[in-house]
């Protein structure tokens, strides 16, 4: 492919103590594009991503955005950098109400009290949050309704909506579909489809392949903390990638 | 439609001023049904300080008179500076059990630089003003020591601040020689001793730190980062909070308030003893609890605990002017911190 790929992260280790997680893993992700990242229990999936979304840093290896060098020291550069991840069952705060959640972490301020300090702007973010989740077709009854009270489904999307509302270029998700209901995981993967439409790419960390089969475009396979193979989706079986995560062939 | 767009403006204001969940999702006919129902749940403190008060009242005539309110509102309001602190570091989701002993040797340490005429104190005779700002950036000091080793280095919060509240009271013990210091100057005897009009400078003082930390809390973005930390310190490590910071500015913010504190018991008694504010630290965390913050972290709305406060301090007045001895007395606050704690189990379970 010509294309210069979006994210590139070039012979990636990571140790932990005597453990090798990573060792020399190649990752790139080309624009608009669904990758997942597919492998056994431990092959360094998780990790592999926690390194793209600035949560550790890698032991050896180069990380390219767009062509540039960067170097994350924590999740707020990878943010910055437009990657956002989405983690499995920590992507929200149950405490906090919708509108704050779409906007944790960066909540909107305007001056107060004539300019001596600055509050948080919560109409403004309520205002965004709403358009926020009309972009992700999501029904949720009121932006101030605390995230507590919302399905699995409704809180996937309340953080599908904030990356997408930090102009994320590229959504990192694992195992978005552990928690949610057969329902639920078929509107997740429209939202998939949508993001790839919105120019979003999109990184797919699942065991379940029939849902993997059904989003992505290229298929990576981990085993033991190296990349064993780059399949595009459409080129393969999820037997033949059933084989390559249990036999490695 | 005048009259409706009144009530909108007004729900916007309680908005405004924080108290958020007062306006509620949902269909607007719904409203007035999820105003009471968020009154009885959020605020239902309010209510059974009432009744406390109305079942103390009809015990004993001397409960209900002027002069005991304002004892009783002069005794909460050093307990309550204390407990915006203490919430604070519960809504971060961690413990502070050294503010007693901060209490305690602010006490001491503003005795020590401004009483005169006495071998154990320090001569220097200071002017209140400077004394008093010394006496809080050592509260504060003492924020950043626990927050510093509880948030960058992970030890054990409780394990920490115990440490700290054996260290502090031992402190204390060091500035002052073992000794009690007493009569401060007059200025600084206003500030815990003194009235501005009808009402004790404390209370004035108490109320004043009530708005300001619940301004923080709601309006600026420490105090939602301090709720999203206590509420899901992975989520908001994973968005680019920095956990540790938020961490340490709480704690130093709990210092600080001890540190007031004990700048406002010492100037009510005028006088600094070494066994100032022992106990305090677990008479907040029983306020803050009764008051609705949970101790799991991130919930609960601050001025909720001047009522955790106030009930505290209503029952122990109350049973005192009951004749009730003081053995019994002990027992009943442990029942009723029991209680207030398994309130908030349940509370969690029922979500």
């Amino acid at each position: 492919m010509e294309k210069i790929p979006i994210i590139k992260m070039v012979n990636i280790s990571k140790n932990f103590g005597a453990v090798k997680a990573l060792q020399d893993v190649n990752f790139e992700v080309y624009p608009c594009e669904v990758v997942a990242l597919v492998g056994d229990n431990g092959a360094g999936k998780s990790t592999l991503m926690k390194i793209l979304a600035g949560v550790y840093p890698p032991s050896r290896g180069e990380i390219f955005i767009e062509g540039e060098k960067v170097n994350f020291t924590s999740p707020a550069d990878a943010i910055s950098r437009g990657i956002q991840m989405i983690y499995q069952d920590l992507a929200v705060a149950d405490n906090i109400d919708v509108a704050g959640n779409i906007f944790l972490g960066r909540e909107l301020e305007k001056k107060a009290l004539g300019g001596f300090t600055k509050i948080i702007d919560k109409k403004r973010m309520e205002e965004l949050a709403w358009e926020a989740l009309e972009r992700v077709k999501i029904n949720i009854g009121s932006v101030r309704e605390k995230v507590e009270n919302l399905s699995g489904g409704q809180r996937q999307a309340v953080a599908i909506a904030r990356a997408i509302s930090a102009k994320a270029k590229i959504i990192i998700m694992d195992e978005p579909a552990a928690a949610l209901g057969v329902k639920e995981t078929h509107e997740l993967l429209e939202l998939i489809k949508d993001l790839k439409e919105k120019k979003i790419a999109v990184v797919y960390i699942s065991h379940r392949l029939e849902n993997i089969f059904e989003v992505s475009d290229r298929v990576i396979v981990l085993k033991g903390g190296k990349r064993i193979a780059d399949r595009q989706t459409k080129d393969t079986t999820m037997e033949k990638i059933r084989q390559l995560i249990v036999e490695g062939v | 439609m005048e009259n409706k767009l009144n009530s909108e403006s007004f729900l916007e204001k309680i908005n405004l001023f924080g108290l958020k969940s007062l306006v509620i999702s949902g269909a607007k006919k719904d409203k007035l049904k999820n105003v009471v129902r968020i009154i009885v749940l959020d605020y239902s403190i309010w209510i059974i300080l009432f009744g406390i008060v109305m079942i103390l009242s009809s015990l004993t005539s001397r409960f209900l008179t002027t002069v005991n309110l304002m004892n009783i509102l002069l005794h909460s309001s050093i307990l309550g500076v204390v407990v915006i602190g203490e919430s604070i570091c519960l809504l971060s989701g961690k413990f502070d059990l050294s503010v007693g002993s901060t209490v305690g040797l602010s006490g001491a340490l503003a005795a020590w630089l401004m009483v005169t005429g006495q071998p154990a104190a320090s001569g220097w005779a200071l002017h209140p003003i400077p004394a008093i700002l010394i006496v809080l950036l050592v509260g504060i000091g003492i924020g950043l020591f626990n927050g510093f080793f509880i948030a960058k280095v992970g030890m054990n919060p409780l394990l920490t601040t115990l440490a700290s509240m054996i260290f502090l009271r031992g402190m204390a013990l060091i500035v002052t020689s073992g000794e009690s210091l007493y009569n401060f100057p007059p200025s600084y005897q206003f500030l815990g001793g003194g009235t501005i009009g009808p009402v004790p400078t404390a209370v004035v003082i108490m109320l004043a730190l009530y708005i300001i930390f619940h301004f923080i809390l709601n309006c600026k973005k420490i105090g939602r980062h301090i709720y999203i930390v206590g509420g899901n310190p992975e989520a908001a490590r994973a968005c680019g909070i920095s956990v540790e910071k938020v961490v340490m500015l709480a704690f130093m913010m709990s210092g600080f308030l001890a540190a007031v504190g004990g700048i406002l018991l010492s100037s009510r008694l005028n006088s600094a003893q070494t066994i100032s504010g022992s106990g305090m630290e677990l008479d907040a965390i029983a306020a803050s609890v009764i008051g609705g913050i949970s101790l799991q972290g991130g919930r609960g709305i601050l001025l909720n605990t001047i009522a955790g406060v106030l009930v505290i301090e209503s029952i122990r007045t109350g049973l005192v002017l009951l004749d009730v001895p003081a053995f019994w007395i002990r027992c009943t606050m442990g029942f009723v911190i029991f209680l207030a704690i398994l309130m908030d189990t349940l509370k969690v379970k029922l979500k």
